[in-house]
């Protein structure tokens, strides 16, 4: 469900980026927003779609602004041989180190962002 | 025309949150978030604690709750102070609900104040309130496989307080294995064991609160 605060996050960032181009062109429009979650993130990338959808309905530059989410892999360090590998989904995090085989402890070193990577704006008439 | 941006998402609220906790460092108060599912026993657990500690520390507590105000009644008749957010059925609650709760709290007179999250062990935990730690709450009729399912919340908590412990003779939870997989992403987790019931293991969790807030 956060995933609506999250769609509201995200139209804030693109606006804050876009106001320089809107003082130029109202008629810009924002054709694509690409985001990158780490596999951690707990972020189900088609309900973050239609929530971006649903907050940008009315929105005249972001109505027909594609979302696309890139999920990162998450990144470990084993605290047993000390070696870092990276696990593609939650559920692979309690698999064991591939290199030492020890199922005790991990640190995650990337896995839980959530970052606006890039938009595409098309300022067309 | 692409325009690179890379920036965090929830960076505004983390803006914040940061703020909130500059805030709660000069007035010297100890801020603690506590995340669980519905029914854990996060209002027990302030019950007691808020009871049981009531001549050492000045307690606050912050209710999230999508509807109702049940929850801050029942801290209230602890003495504490008390104030209610309803987030109208939103599912977590976020640094500026907090700073707008903040406003109706006494804040020369609190020690220790709770920020207790709406139930939910998912959404709450990527919302920084401005706390110092997040508390994850577990309790056995949940199954002891909620750390391997949630793995996120135990990784981010501090510490995690194993509740209603007395029941363990009626179900088939193995304290072991949620210990063991609460821990596999976070070795530094402080675990304690708990029954608000029967008050056993409550000593250790007052002992962290009372070392936390020396800290």
């Amino acid at each position: 469900m956060h995933e609506f605060a999250i769609a509201q996050s995200i139209k804030d960032i693109i606006y804050n980026n876009i106001k320089p181009y809107l003082d130029k062109s109202s008629q810009i429009e924002v054709e694509l927003v690409k985001v990158r979650c780490g596999a951690l993130s707990q972020i189900v990338p088609n309900i973050l779609e239609e929530a971006f959808k649903a907050v940008n309905l009315e929105d005249r530059a972001l109505k027909n602004t594609r979302l696309e989410v890139e999920i990162v892999q998450a990144k470990l360090e084993c605290l047993i041989c000390g070696k870092e590998y990276t696990r593609a989904t939650k559920e692979e995090i309690f698999l064991p180190c591939p290199y030492c085989n020890s199922v005790s402890s991990n640190k995650l070193l990337e896995g839980k962002e959530m970052i606006v990577d890039h938009i595409e704006i098309n300022t067309e008439e | 025309m692409q325009i690179p941006i890379i920036k965090n998402v929830l960076e505004q609220n983390d803006n914040k949150a940061e703020e909130l906790r500059t805030i709660f460092k000069e007035k010297n108060i100890l801020v603690l978030n506590l995340i669980s599912s519905p029914g854990a026993g996060k209002t027990s657990l302030l019950e007691r604690t808020l009871c049981d500690l009531s001549k050492e520390f000045k307690f606050a507590v912050i209710e999230g709750d999508l509807q109702t105000d049940n929850d801050a009644k029942r801290i209230a008749k602890t003495g504490a102070q008390a104030v209610q957010i309803n987030t109208e059925g939103g599912c977590h609650l976020n640094a500026s609900m907090v700073g707008e709760a903040v406003k109706a709290l006494d804040l020369d007179n609190i020690d220790i104040l709770f920020i207790e999250n709406v139930g939910n062990m998912v959404c709450p935990v990527d919302f920084d309130c401005g706390e110092k730690m997040k508390i994850a709450i577990l309790s056995t009729t949940e199954g002891d496989d909620k750390p391997e399912k949630y793995p996120t919340l135990f990784e981010a908590a501090s510490a995690m307080v194993l509740n209603k412990l007395d029941l363990l003779p009626y179900i088939n939870f193995k304290v072991d294995t949620a210990i063991n997989h609460a821990k596999r992403l976070n070795n530094k987790l402080s675990v304690f064991p708990v029954s608000c019931t029967t008050s056993d293991g409550l000593d250790g969790w007052y002992n962290y609160l009372r070392t936390l807030k020396k800290m």
